[in-house]
């Protein structure tokens, strides 16, 4: 089962970037991989055509109100094939995106991101025992762990990470969750250097995430987020313009740079977001740009 | 800078076909520019902003704010310097550039005077209202302090004793004098870095200890590099939101009253958040197999007794009034002798 094509949420300390998350959970949400887990048992060729369906849907109503359809099938596949890991995934994929891009209840939302985080857990483990217990390990004994896993176990590395960062994201405003950062930047760190072009280089829009979380003043690089960000687009051919919106939100704010924040939004606007697997998760940027424009006068 | 743009407003009063000059007004809307280190997003600005925004409601948009977060505007000495050029109307920083204007500030920044979060907020609640008429005589606007907790040593190296203590390779902030002096007063030569080179330092032992709240060692990450923490309250962290009072210079009475108030109360939201932070970051400490450290009783006296020396040669210097010292003595005595009861 591919694990392709997802842009699920970095995360941030910003309260007020939720509706950045949302939207990237909102793309993570349209991956192939959890629809082909639902429909796949009952055909192959159905299951690529929902994924291409959703994938190019530009009505974010329609599947904010389907998907809870999908999570309940997906547990009642899960009732009788609990250690299925792929299927694990692909409800870990589902539950953790409806949780940030839908949910408004701040404690439903931790509680669906937390079952994502089992689901998440269970099935890597199941995938590649060197993963097993790993949100109980220590820093020091993840660093290793991380360290061994290949390039056949990307997909898993990276379900597994962006389902830690939807946690984490959903507990941001609990300590316990914050100090869980450097763990998922490690496992973040080791698919960009396995592959830095899966995901259409999404990776590395995480990365840009990472490192503008903090101000400089702080410990944050934005200098080094750019760079990243820059390669996602660049990686996507500027077909992703969540890269952009994240670029703008995350950077061009942090270092109150006005210019660059309208021109990136502006750019996402005038874009043409019918781009194929990208539409739906470009419609959301181009939501997101206008907020964001929207909302510059008052920031900066 | 401040910004003040006036324009009239014209109320007009009419029947049918005649039209009345009813009243002619004029007021003037005032943008008051603050800075802070503090991060966007983090407790304190999400407050200051949901504040700004009441502000802006309530004063029908005669009154508002612009921040700038996460130190784009410099460090607290630049911030002070922009303040009085009014590049800045004010801000939220560490109180330590502030004791020139009022040496009673230091009155918190003393070492091991705090046992506990508790003892804080007892003290806090007694001499708060002081140093804030004192900073109003200053010439300042001050809605009120804001805690980021207690600071604890803490690193990969595990000492007690001062001796223990004086081999280790202590942090202090770069540039900050009274960090330096502090660690001075125990004999502690410490290492200055810039915060942002901390982690780096602590991965690659270019310093082995911090003396840090432990909100900011697990925000800044710097928890994945400690094994032990020693569990003595070395010194409070805090920071001060100050105005300068000409910010209010074009503002009515009334809307200042509004910006008081709302302000006031989003620091206290601040503060409630911190506190709640500073236990669940001990917590998270604990939940890491960071091992507690409790120096033996001789250690403590030691390290109390050059602690009770730095603060009396602050008095001695007139870096804190006696009075002001005397208040603070007053205010642990009480909270310790209602923790006993």
């Amino acid at each position: 089962m591919a694990i392709k094509h997802h842009t699920q949420h970095p995360f941030n300390f910003a309260n007020g970037a939720r509706l950045l998350f949302v939207a990237l959970l909102v793309s993570g949400l349209f991956t192939i991989n959890g629809c082909q887990a639902v429909v796949g048992a009952v055909s192959s060729g159905f299951a690529d055509d929902l994924s291409e369906a959703i994938l190019n849907n530009d009505d974010l109503h329609i599947v904010e109100e389907g998907l809870p359809t999908y999570i309940i099938l997906i547990d009642a596949l899960l009732l009788s094939s609990g250690d299925n890991a792929d299927l694990l995934l692909a409800a870990a994929e589902l539950n953790g995106a409806y949780a940030a891009a839908f949910d408004e209840d701040p404690q439903h939302r931790k509680s669906l991101s937390a079952k994502a985080l089992r689901q998440a857990l269970k099935g890597s483990c199941l995938k590649q025992t060197l993963l097993c217990d790993i949100e109980s390990k220590k820093y020091d004994e993840v660093v290793p762990v991380v360290a061994t896993i290949g390039e056949k176990n990307i997909e898993v590395l990276y379900a597994l990470a962006r389902a830690w960062a939807g946690w984490i994201h959903a507990h941001a405003d609990e300590m316990q969750a914050v100090a869980q950062l450097s763990s998922v930047r490690l496992l973040i760190e080791r698919v960009v250097e396995l592959d830095e072009l899966y995901d259409f280089g999404s990776p590395h829009m995480y990365m840009g995430m990472f490192e503008s979380l903090l101000p400089p003043a702080l410990g944050g690089r934005p200098e080094v987020a750019k760079v990243h960000f820059q390669r996602a687009i660049d990686i996507s051919e500027g077909r992703n313009l969540y890269a952009k919106v994240l670029y703008a939100q995350s950077y061009a704010r942090l270092v109150y740079d006005r210019e660059l924040h309208d021109r990136l939004l502006n750019e996402v606007v005038e874009a043409n977001p019918l781009v194929e697997s990208y539409t739906l998760q470009n419609t959301v940027a181009q939501k997101l740009a206008h907020e964001l424009l929207d909302d510059a006068d008052e920031y900066f | 800078m401040l910004t003040n743009t006036s324009s009239r407003r014209v109320g007009i009063a009419g029947g049918c076909l005649l039209l009345l000059f009813a009243s002619l007004s004029t007021w003037a809307e005032t943008t008051v520019k603050v800075a802070t280190i503090a991060p966007e997003g983090s407790p304190l600005m999400v407050e200051l902003r949901n504040a700004a925004k009441e502000i802006d409601k309530q004063t029908e948009a005669r009154v508002k704010f612009k921040f700038y977060s996460g130190g784009v505007m410099g460090d607290d000495a630049a911030v002070k310097r922009k303040m009085r050029a009014g590049q800045l109307n004010g801000a939220v920083l560490q109180t330590s550039v502030l004791t020139g204007d009022v040496p009673d500030l230091n009155v918190y920044n003393l070492p091991l005077q705090f046992k506990n979060i508790e003892e804080v907020t007892k003290v806090r609640a007694d001499l708060d209202s002081y140093l804030m008429e004192d900073l109003e005589e200053a010439g300042y606007i001050s809605f009120g302090f804001v805690g980021i907790g207690l600071a604890y040593a803490m690193g990969s190296k595990k000492a007690t004793t001062l001796q223990e203590a004086r081999r280790l390779k202590i942090w202090a902030p770069k540039n900050d004098q009274s960090s330096t002096l502090m660690l001075q007063a125990f004999g502690i030569t410490p290492i200055p870095l810039t915060i942002v080179d901390v982690l780096t330092g602590l991965q690659t032992g270019l310093i082995d200890t911090v003396a840090s709240p432990p909100v900011a060692a697990v925000t800044l990450q710097w928890h994945t590099q400690i094994k032990y923490l020693m569990d003595v309250p070395f010194v409070y962290v805090y920071s001060v939101y100050v105005l300068d009072q000409s910010a209010f210079k074009d503002v009515e009475e009334d809307d200042q009253e509004v910006v008081r108030t709302l302000m006031g109360q989003a620091m206290e939201k601040a503060e409630e958040r911190g506190i709640a932070d500073h236990s669940a970051a001990m917590d998270v400490m604990d939940e890491l197999g960071v091992e507690l450290i409790k120096p033996d009783p001789d250690s403590l006296k030691a390290w109390q007794t050059l602690a009770d020396i730095a603060a009396a040669n602050w008095v001695r210097s007139d870096l804190l009034s006696k009075e002001m010292f005397d208040r603070l003595n007053a205010s642990l005595a009480e909270a310790r002798k209602e923790n006993a009861e």
